[in-house]
This record gives structure tokens, sequence and C-alpha cells, in this order.
């Protein structure tokens, strides 16, 4: 009897949650939420913190201690960075993807193509972060710059393409 | 033959047929190409009734018909995996690459799941059935809990991207997150049943199915609305590129 009751309480819990994606859905389709705002990023001040020449200024100039900890400081500023992009990200997702089902082919076409590339650049944020907290923890071996680097690169660029197609 | 023989008749054919119209709606409306997988899982389901139930009408031997139903389970088991792996890289299926590492993720996530849910399943049972018994739930209900976690990793993976899901992609996460979450429940209540509530469980079972069918061909027939206003959503639109330009150049 007892696998029983477990597995009716589980199921119970996965009916419970698919009945709250309905409602959320229905419910957050009757919400007419004003447009949120996009976060300012300085994507200079990132590149820098993720600069390998910075890096390895650092390494060079201070002890192995206070190397750890200045790379911890430069991860979780990084992180924040990140975190923000992300955030944008999502908010342009959304927009993409409601202009995407507009009627004029043009605002779609647009719509389709900021969508795509805003799911590049949310999707890139999440695997910059996995390895940000991985740095974090191994401070000294994993150095934001030495993996990350190529990652921030393809996203910077994305979205820069992105503003540019935005705003054409 | 009494009624409840007629109403279980009615519950083993009425979903598949509504499986036939949600295929056709679908091939109709040029779905098909965006759920390849759920459109052929469609066409298995209903191809395996029309065997089975051509069996049963033809008296087949027992255990003829018992090997190919689970040859069917088998099918439809792992057609779901498949239509799980297309619900996920559906957000992400106009980048090569990011549709990989999204594959990559997903079959890690999926094999960590199924030998979680493996000893969970496993401990929950032990003592209480024969070793037989135990063999059969230690692969049927992992699979199905480990399609339980996958649904709620969609949700919340089409959460985190900020993406509203499209109205046949939700229709189907619900529907396959019904079926495989209360099956483990079905089996379990089978399992203890007496041989005159059996039926009646089969019937529930069959009726969920149903209810799951009608669920589809609802979501297949709905178009998603345009939520931007032409003119308040192109300002908003217009803002954020602004702002984004300004980001970008910064």
């Amino acid at each position: 009897m007892t696998p029983l009751v477990l597995l009716a309480s589980i199921a119970t819990l996965f009916l419970v949650f698919l009945t709250l994606q309905l409602c959320w859905r229905y419910s957050h389709r009757m919400a007419q939420k004003s447009a949120p705002q996009l976060i300012p990023i300085d994507l200079d001040a990132f590149q820098n913190l993720t600069d390998p020449e910075e890096d390895r200024f650092l390494m060079a100039n201070l002890t192995a201690k206070e190397f750890r900890e200045a790379q911890r400081y430069r991860i979780r500023a990084a992180k924040t960075y990140v975190v923000a992009l992300s955030e944008n990200a999502g908010i342009l997702v959304a927009a993409g993807q409601s202009a995407r089902y507009h009627s004029d082919p043009a605002i779609a076409a647009m719509g389709l193509e900021i969508f795509q590339r805003a799911i590049k650049l949310k999707v890139w944020c999440m695997f910059a972060l996995v390895r940000l907290n991985a740095a974090l923890i191994y401070p000294a071996r994993l150095s934001p710059s030495s993996g990350i680097a190529n990652q921030y690169q393809r996203v910077t660029y994305i979205a820069a393409n992105l503003g540019r197609n935005l705003a054409a | 033959m009494g009624f409840q023989h007629y109403i279980w008749l009615y519950f083993w054919t009425a979903p598949h047929a509504l499986l036939l119209a949600v295929a056709v709606m679908m091939y109709r409306r040029q779905q098909h190409r965006d759920f390849p997988i759920f459109f052929s899982y469609l066409l298995f389901e209903f191809l395996q009734f029309g065997v089975l139930f051509t069996m049963y009408l033809l008296e087949a031997p027992a255990m003829a018909y018992v090997k190919v139903d689970i040859i069917g389970r088998a099918g439809s088991i792992a057609l779901h995996f498949g239509i799980l792996q297309e619900l996920f890289e559906a957000p992400v299926a106009h980048s090569v690459p990011l549709r990989r590492e999204v594959a990559r993720i997903l079959n890690f996530i999926m094999i960590a799941l199924m030998l979680l849910a493996a000893v969970f399943i496993g401990a929950l049972y032990r003592g209480s059935l024969d070793p037989w018994l135990i063999r059969a739930y230690v692969i049927i209900d992992p699979l199905n809990t480990a399609q339980c976690g996958l649904i709620v990793l969609v949700f919340l993976w089409h959460r985190f991207l900020g993406l509203r899901m499209l109205p046949l992609a939700f229709g189907i996460a619900v529907g396959i997150g019904l079926t495989t979450g209360l099956e483990p429940v079905f089996l379990a209540l089978k399992n203890i049943a007496a041989a005159d509530s059996y039926r009646a469980v089969d019937i529930a079972q069959m009726a969920t199915y149903h209810i799951v069918a009608v669920l589809w061909f609802y979501y297949a027939q709905v178009r998603e609305k345009v939520i931007l206003n032409s003119e308040a959503g192109l300002v908003d639109l217009r803002e954020q590129a602004a702002e984004l330009g300004r980001i970008a150049h910064l």
C-alpha cells in the first residue's frame, strides 16, 4: 500500500504543477503589463573583467592568495553583468515573439530575427553563468578569461547585431 | 456483454479516432513540420491501435496480443522521449550548434533522471512484490518518472528563456504529462485491484487518455494570438532598440 500512496502523492504534486502551468498561461495572457525596461550594461567594463591580459597581469603581480581573492571579486562582478545581459535577452525574446505574429510581414520577419538572436544570447548567457560559477570555486585554475572570453565575444557580437537590427 | 464493456470499447476506440483527427489537422496546418516526432507518434499510436483492435476482434492468442502490446508500449515510450526532445529543442531549432548543445545537456539530464527514478522505484517496491514484478516496475516506472521530470524541465526551460510556448507545444507537454504522470498510479492500482475492479481502473486510464486526445485536438486548432498591439508594441520595440543600441555601443 505504501508504494501506491507515495506514487499517488508524486502524481498529485505533478498534476498540481501542470494545473499551475495552465493557470499561469491564461492569467499571464489576461494581464496587460507595461513593457519592461532593459538594464543598462557597460560592456567595456565587462570586457575588462574577462580580459586575459588583465588576468596575466594580476597573476604576475599578486601572491597566489591575493590572486584568488581578486579573481573571485572579478568573477562576481562578471556574473552580475551576465545576469543583466540575460535579463535583457529575456525581454527581447518576449518582444521578438510578439512581433513575429504581426500581420505586417516586415515586422513579423524582424520579430523572428530578434527572437532567434535573443534566444541565442539567452542560452550563451546561461552557459557563461555555469562557467563563471565553476570559476568561482576554482578561481586560480578556471580563470574567467580562459574559457569565457570566447563565449563573451559571441554574446557581445550577437548583442551588437541585435541592436543594429532593431534600430534599422 | 454489459454496459461496462461498451464503455470500455468506447474509451478504447474514441481517443484513437481523435488522434487520427489531430494528425489530419496538423498535416493541413503544416504543423507536422514543426513537430515531426509528435506527428509520427500520432500515426504510430493509431496503427498500434488498429493492429491490437483487429487482433481483439479476431480473438488472436493472448500471448501474441501481449507481445504486440509490449512492442507498441516500448515504441510509444521511445517516441515520448523523442517528443520531449523536440519540445526542448523547439526554441533553438534555428541554430544547429545550440541545438546540439541543448541535446547533449538533455541526454545527460535524461540518463541522470532515469537512474535516480530507478533507484527510487526499486527502493519503493523492494520487499512488497515478487521479483519479476519488481523488474517490470523498475523498467516502466522510472521511464515514466523520468518523463515527468523532463516535462517539468520543458516548462522551466521555456520560463527561463522568457518564452511563451506555442499552443500545440503546450498541449503536447500537458497531454504527455497527464498520461505519464498518472500511469504509475494506474499500474499500482491494477496490481492491487481485485479482478472485478480491474476493468474499472482500466477504463479510468483510458478516460484519461481520451481527455488527453481532446486536449491535443483543441490545441492543434488554436492559433497563437497576436499579443503585440500595432501602435504601442512598435513604440516599445523602437525604444528597446534604441536602448540596446546604446548598450551595444558602450
